[in-house]
């Protein structure tokens, strides 16, 4: 067991930012967070990483106390901000020198890891170019590569494709997988399920501070597994069509988003019939139906009735 | 952690010393004599002759003059009874330096010669007025006769206080300009004396009088006698770039403070912290990067200062000390204010600063005007870091030595350590 933390609690005035959580990361793995905002995720991974200490639990990296001895996780840690964390003033050379340096890389140790991490972000042609001057997409590849200038165990990943463009997305989920594939552990966080999804072996769901599910992906899927999502657009929207599907035997949620309804029933129950029996009834025309597959975001609706995006 | 890396910030702490120089160089060397804001001044009066015997003088020439027959009898007493009228000494006390405009930044005592020049060499007053013997006399004559007696006021200024020694210079040059001009004389005694047919020849010989005659003879007091080396006066380019400066360098300390919180804003102390580069090395930067930023500061406004204005900053075996000492001391605020602002978590402590402290403590240590008649700012500005530099500055440029600004380096040292200690006890607080 590479990290195990135990009653992790973080407590702001009002909020309960983080409330008795216990979370363990393996080695080699992709560990995914996954929850809405304010989860409490960027407050987890800060206290893994010991930027903030808890107000309760503990954390151990490879057995030892991190709060005892915050260096030996620190060495070994690489950490991606939620925010850019990058000097504006700077060229992407520049930050990456000067973090280098933080990690006491020198001479062309230090300029080869660069290059390194340019070629792999591939951001070779502007290096010399100031970050402020930089795209979303850009900033967040230079804000991935400060972090792995020094070959770190752990990677820790905050929400790092927030707000850019899907090419730098699948560029950046493509670039995990890849540096995963060559030992790095990794700790992702988002509240894209897809990302989560595709990228990781593990998995928690957070909601209000809470771990609410973990496993694999299939053992969340599994949760749901004795039902089935259906997945409807109808032409207009019906306010007595809803009421009649809410109250139809084996229904267990209604999620009315406009003109498209997501049901979850028990599976195999022959529901389809009894809710074409429905919009006949109601005068609603069904413009498509289908019985889902289900994902984590289903996951994520069954477990606290909302979605995982506003 | 990189000070030099917003340019904006760098132009302004450098440029804007140098524009107020110019500005308040050129507002103060024109006018000097007329601001307010140069505070009030305190002269000596010192009377080399009598006035009574002058006035028995007069009384005797214009009865040997009656004697002779240059002024008729039936005159005589007329003009003797005009005599006390024509006291110029009187009319420059409460004309003059009576005149309530000029009370309001002056004020007057009158000593005899050695004490004034005591209490001028301690600092307690600002120039020394020296009436010459038979001032009265020479006076009387050169407007009434044709004989032409020069008629020297002296003013002694103190080095320290040029530019209100520039404004008792100014006032009694117009004094004795009005004197000349036969002004005063012609509002008194002359008038009279012409109306009564008295001596046409004083008359002719009013037109004849220059300024020769009447006259203002400045200089500083010179200090060999009594401490050490020839002292040079402060011109008011000179004091601005100084004052300028020093109040300027207190920007590159509370921008170092808030480079700190721009760094927990933007995560990158973040990436710091966890580069295990620990508290110590962020402030030893922060120190290194802002005493370096001081230095080059202070450089580039010593050139300017001294292409534009042609200001000798004073020995540089005092000049690099007292710099160095003054970046370190500039440096250590900078560490203090970056541990109140990562200790509050927001930069309170160096806008706080930015904007009520440094404007305190740049009028208290006399960047706006100097403060040396006001004890109680002479003395808490002493004890800022722009104070001390400011006195320790114009002190090297006076002529003094390293040794002579001892007291404001130990100031510097003292600043230093108390931010030090004060930012370490602070920073031990930070967390997280
Ligand atoms: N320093 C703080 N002071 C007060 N409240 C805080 C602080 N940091 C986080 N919180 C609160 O704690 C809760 C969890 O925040 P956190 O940033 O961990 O959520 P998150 O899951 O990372 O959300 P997001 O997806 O928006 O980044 C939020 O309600 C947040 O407002
Ligand atoms: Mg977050």
């Amino acid at each position: 067991m590479l990290i195990q933390a135990s009653n992790l609690k973080k407590y702001y005035k009002k909020v309960k930012a983080v409330d008795d959580i216990d979370i363990e990361v393996r080695e080699g793995e992709i560990l995914g967070i996954l929850g809405p905002n304010g989860a409490g995720k960027s407050t987890t991974i800060s206290m893994l990483s010991s930027l903030i200490k808890p107000d309760g639990g503990k954390i151990c990296f490879k057995g030892t106390d991190i709060s005892k001895d915050p260096g030996v996780i620190r060495k070994t840690l690489g950490i991606v901000p939620q925010d850019v964390a990058l000097y504006p003033d700077l060229s992407a050379l520049e930050n990456l020198k000067f973090f280098g340096r933080l990690y006491r890389l020198r001479g062309e140790e230090l300029d080869g890891r660069i290059e390194e991490v340019l070629d792999l972000l591939g951001l070779n042609g502007r290096a010399r170019d100031r970050i402020k001057h930089y795209s979303g997409g850009m900033k967040r590849r230079v804000n991935i590569g400060a972090a792995l200038l020094h070959h770190p165990e752990i990677l820790i990943m905050d929400e790092p494709t927030v707000g850019i463009d899907p090419q730098s997305r699948n560029h950046i989920l493509e670039t995990v997988k890849q540096l995963n594939s060559k030992g790095i552990t990794i700790i992702y966080t988002s509240h894209y399920m897809e990302e989560v999804e595709f990228l990781c072996d593990r998995i928690y769901v957070m909601d209000h501070g809470r771990i609410i599910a973990s496993g694999t992906k299939e053992e969340l899927k599994a949760l749901i597994s004795k039902d089935e999502t259906i997945e409807m657009q109808v032409d207009r929207a019906d306010e007595r069509f809803t009421a009649k599907l809410k109250g139809l035997i084996d229904v267990k949620h209604v999620d009315e988003n406009g003109d498209r309804i997501t049901i979850i029933s028990n599976k195999n129950s022959g529901i389809l019939s009894r809710i074409f029996e429905a919009a006949l009834e109601n005068g609603v025309n069904l413009k498509s139906i289908q019985i889902k597959v289900p994902t984590l975001e289903d996951v994520f609706l069954y477990l606290t009735g909302r979605g995982l995006r506003d | 952690m990189v000070s030099l890396k917003d340019r904006k910030s760098l132009v302004i702490t450098l440029l804007m010393p140098a524009v107020l120089t110019t500005i308040l160089g050129f507002a103060f060397s024109g006018v000097m004599g007329g601001s307010a804001s140069i505070g009030e001044a305190k002269i000596a009066v010192v009377e080399m002759g009598s006035r009574q015997e002058d006035m028995a003088r007069i009384k005797k020439a214009i009865e040997d003059a009656a004697a002779r027959g240059l002024i008729k009898e039936e005159l005589r007493d007329e003009i003797l009874d005009l005599v006390p009228e024509t006291d110029f000494q009187d009319i420059l006390y409460t004309e003059v330096l009576g005149n309530s405009e000029v009370k309001k930044f002056l004020t007057y005592e009158i000593m005899d010669r050695d004490k004034a020049i005591q209490a001028l060499e301690r600092g307690e007053i600002t120039a020394v007025v020296v009436i010459p013997e038979k001032f009265l006399y020479n006076t009387f004559l050169n407007l009434a006769m044709p004989f032409k007696n020069p008629v020297e006021i002296e003013v002694i200024k103190h080095p320290n206080y040029t530019l209100k020694g520039g404004m008792v210079e100014g006032i009694l040059r117009g004094f004795t300009d009005a004197l000349a001009a036969g002004i005063i004389a012609k509002n008194t005694l002359l008038e009279a004396a012409i109306e009564n047919n008295v001596g046409e020849k004083a008359y002719e010989g009013l037109e004849s009088i220059t300024r020769d005659i009447f006259n203002v003879r400045v200089r500083e007091i010179d200090f060999r006698r009594t401490t050490e080396e020839g002292r040079k006066p402060i011109s008011s380019f000179q004091y601005y770039a100084v004052g300028m400066a020093v109040m300027f360098i207190l920007y590159a300390a509370s921008d170092g403070a808030h480079y700190a919180i721009d760094e927990v804003r933007n995560s990158t102390y973040s990436r710091v912290l966890l580069a295990n580069a620990g508290l110590f090395r962020i402030f030893a930067s922060r120190f290194i990067s802002t005493t370096l930023f001081t230095l080059i500061q202070v450089t580039i406004l010593m050139l300017y200062s001294k292409l534009a204005f042609r200001i000798e900053w004073g020995p540089p075996s005092g000049v690099m000390p007292l710099t160095m000492l003054l970046a370190v001391a500039i440096g250590g605020l900078s560490v203090l204010l970056s541990s109140i602002n990562l200790r509050l978590k927001d930069n309170r402590a160096s806008l706080v600063f930015q904007a009520v402290f440094i404007q305190f403590s740049a009028l208290v240590g006399g960047s706006f005007f100097p403060v040396g008649s006001v004890p109680i700012m002479k003395a808490i500005g002493g004890m800022t870091v722009n104070g001390a530099a400011l006195e320790g500055y114009l002190k090297l440029m006076r002529g003094y030595q390293l040794s002579d600004i001892a007291g404001v380096l130990s100031t510097l040292a003292v600043v230093t350590a108390v931010c030090f200690t004060a930012g370490t006890y602070i920073a031990s607080g930070v967390r997280e």
